[in-house]
């Protein structure tokens, strides 16, 4: 039962998939679409979806739609801003230098999102990731503090709440 | 040394600069031309044209027409080539293990690259199908298809491993038999038109998609599929869809072999 | 005058790079590198043929626009004559298709007979790999 609702939830993903690459909206290209989908999914659903529950569950799609809305607008925005200052300063005010951010997600799709959302943002590079410690190792261009948690704070305390509320 | 480079890395340049020059005013290559030469301006004004059904493809696709219709034989015949070339590497690997006993102890990649190469995996695949079948209305193919399908298998080695793979079905006979497949179906829809014409007493040619004016058989360019008519370009549609089945599985065969672990080869050497 | 420097500088980077591939297979030791060198004196043939049906009337792809399966309206010879006039040359595409096949078959074949070699003598340097042939047959 999981595992059919993972292959329906997983196909439907990437019926739209095929329908945004394609770009027609033709009556086989939906019967195609539909029946490429389907076979796709059957194949790499077990290793794609952790939890079929997740994937069909209304909460969490409004929260990624959120945090979409979120950071492709306001947080992406202020990251460019300060690094475009930094470069366009006669002074190139950086002070670069790698810091330990610990996290507290379990998933391993949560744990992407949060190092994908923090190598997005231009001045945070995420370098390495350690799973026993559970810390990310993230390049910095202005590290305003070294310490684990005012660093966590600094850079990706919203994105874990986010990632938390969407994948754990 | 360092001189001696320098000077052949010199000559060279001019070498180029000289020779680039006499092609363009030997007139052997063009200079900027502002127009198409005759063939081209045929094959770009016929391949579509309802009008000139004689010698049309029913393609808007000009390259996927050339390609499978007007130089049909030839891409079948390139076809096999590759295939040739397959069987050939089997043949360099064939009393050979894909694994290793015991599986590897590697720490591997970081969660980030697994999770992205996981979703992949899945993207790839639709995307590739999608290439496939447009073939015939906007630029791809049954190769190019295949050739992005192989892209999957080949990051799941790099980031996963061989051994996910192998458990999960893609073994050497197996797409090995895909890909015969692919080569089989391409012969089918080769000779489904000649077949046909001959059942109704007429002739046609091998690889023939279009009626001809000496040859009235072939499949027509729009086909009723489930009561909608839709543009399948005759043969062309399937021919790409078999192309894409023989290259994406005769690609992530090479692809599976070639990441084989060497210490299976040393020890086949030992037991000859 | 520019355009004619751009079309010659076009020309002579091919050439340019046709030769030190060249250069490679002949001069490098490597079986490995003289591979890859081969895949791009094959490339640069491929873009040659591509650059020679290009033309510099606002070009564009050799596809009539607009087609998606429901397509049952067929182009006026009128749109056709347009349309030829402004793609580009499909011809030399198809042969680069076909050359790109092959080229790709060559470069499976030669990475397995590579594989062969380094099994049977330890190394992908070609003057050891012959000096120890010449050993063996004596």
């Amino acid at each position: 039962m999981a595992r059919i609702s993972s292959v329906i939830g997983l196909s439907i993903l990437l019926f739209i998939l095929y329908i945004a690459y394609t770009g027609a909206i033709t009556p086989l290209d939906l019967i195609l679409g539909a029946i490429a989908s389907v076979i796709v999914a059957s194949f790499t659903a077990d290793l794609v979806v952790e939890k079929a529950g997740k994937l069909v569950s209304v909460k969490r799609w409004c929260y990624t739609i959120a945090y979409a809305i979120l950071y492709l607008t306001v947080i992406e925005a202020k990251a460019h801003w300060d690094v475009i200052k930094r470069i366009l300063h006669p002074k190139v005010p950086v002070n670069p230098s790698i810091v330990r951010i610990p996290y507290e997600v379990e998933s391993d799709y949560a744990k992407t999102t949060i190092a994908n959302s923090i190598t997005n943002t231009p001045g945070t590079v995420v370098v390495d990731v350690d799973d026993k410690r559970k810390v990310f190792y993230v390049h910095w261009i202005d590290a305003k503090v070294v310490e684990d948690e005012k660093a966590r704070k600094e850079v990706s305390l919203t994105f874990e709440k986010y990632a938390k509320k969407i994948f754990d | 040394m360092e001189k001696r480079l320098i000077c052949l890395g010199a000559c060279i340049t001019v070498t180029a600069f000289i020779l680039a020059f006499a092609l363009i005013y030997t007139g052997i290559v063009p200079l900027a031309p502002t127009g198409n030469r005759p063939l081209a301006t045929m094959f770009l004004e016929s391949t579509f044209n309802a009008e000139k059904w004689w010698i049309w493809a029913g393609s808007p696709e000009v390259v996927t027409s050339i390609l499978w219709d007007y130089r049909g034989i030839d891409t079948v015949y390139e076809t096999t080539v590759f295939f040739l070339a397959i069987i050939g590497a089997i043949t360099v690997v064939r009393t050979m293990k894909l694994l290793p006993e015991t599986s590897g102890k590697g720490k591997g990649l970081t969660v980030i690259a697994k999770t992205i190469t996981k979703i992949t995996f899945a993207a790839i695949p639709i995307i590739a199908f999608s290439i496939a079948v447009h073939g015939h209305l906007t630029p791809g193919g049954g190769f190019q298809a295949g050739s992005a399908f192989a892209v999957a298998p080949l990051l799941v080695i790099a980031a996963l491993s061989l051994r996910l793979l192998v458990e999960r079905g893609w073994e050497k006979e197996r797409l090995l038999a895909l890909r015969t497949t692919g080569l089989i179906l391409i012969g089918i829809i080769a000779i489904i038109v000649p077949v046909l014409a001959i059942l109704r007493h007429s002739i046609a040619y091998i690889m023939q998609n279009q009626a001809k004016l000496w040859a009235p058989a072939g499949l027509s360019a729009i086909v009723n599929v489930f009561g909608i008519k839709s543009l399948l370009s005759g043969t062309l549609f399937w021919l790409n869809l078999s192309e894409f089945l023989a290259v994406s599985a005769g690609l992530s065969l090479v692809f599976v072999l070639l990441a084989a672990p060497t210490k299976n080869f040393d020890k086949e050497v030992k037991v000859q | 005058m520019i355009k004619d420097i751009v079309w010659i500088y076009y020309y002579a980077s091919l050439i340019l790079i046709t030769f030190m591939s060249i250069y490679g297979i002949a001069v490098r030791p490597n079986l490995l590198k003289k591979i890859i060198m081969l895949s791009i004196l094959s490339d640069t043939a491929n873009m040659l043929a591509v650059l020679l049906g290009y033309h510099t009337l606002s070009p564009k792809p050799p596809v009539y626009p607009g087609g998606t399966f429901s397509t049952t309206q067929f182009p006026s010879q009128r749109q056709l004559s347009t349309f030829a006039q402004y793609a580009v040359d499909p011809i030399p595409q198809v042969l680069v298709v076909t050359a790109i096949v092959i080229g790709l078959a060559v470069l499976v074949f030669l990475s397995f007979v590579a594989v062969l070699i380094y099994r049977r003598y330890g190394t992908l340097d070609m003057r050891v790999v012959s000096k120890k042939a010449r050993q063996e047959v004596k």
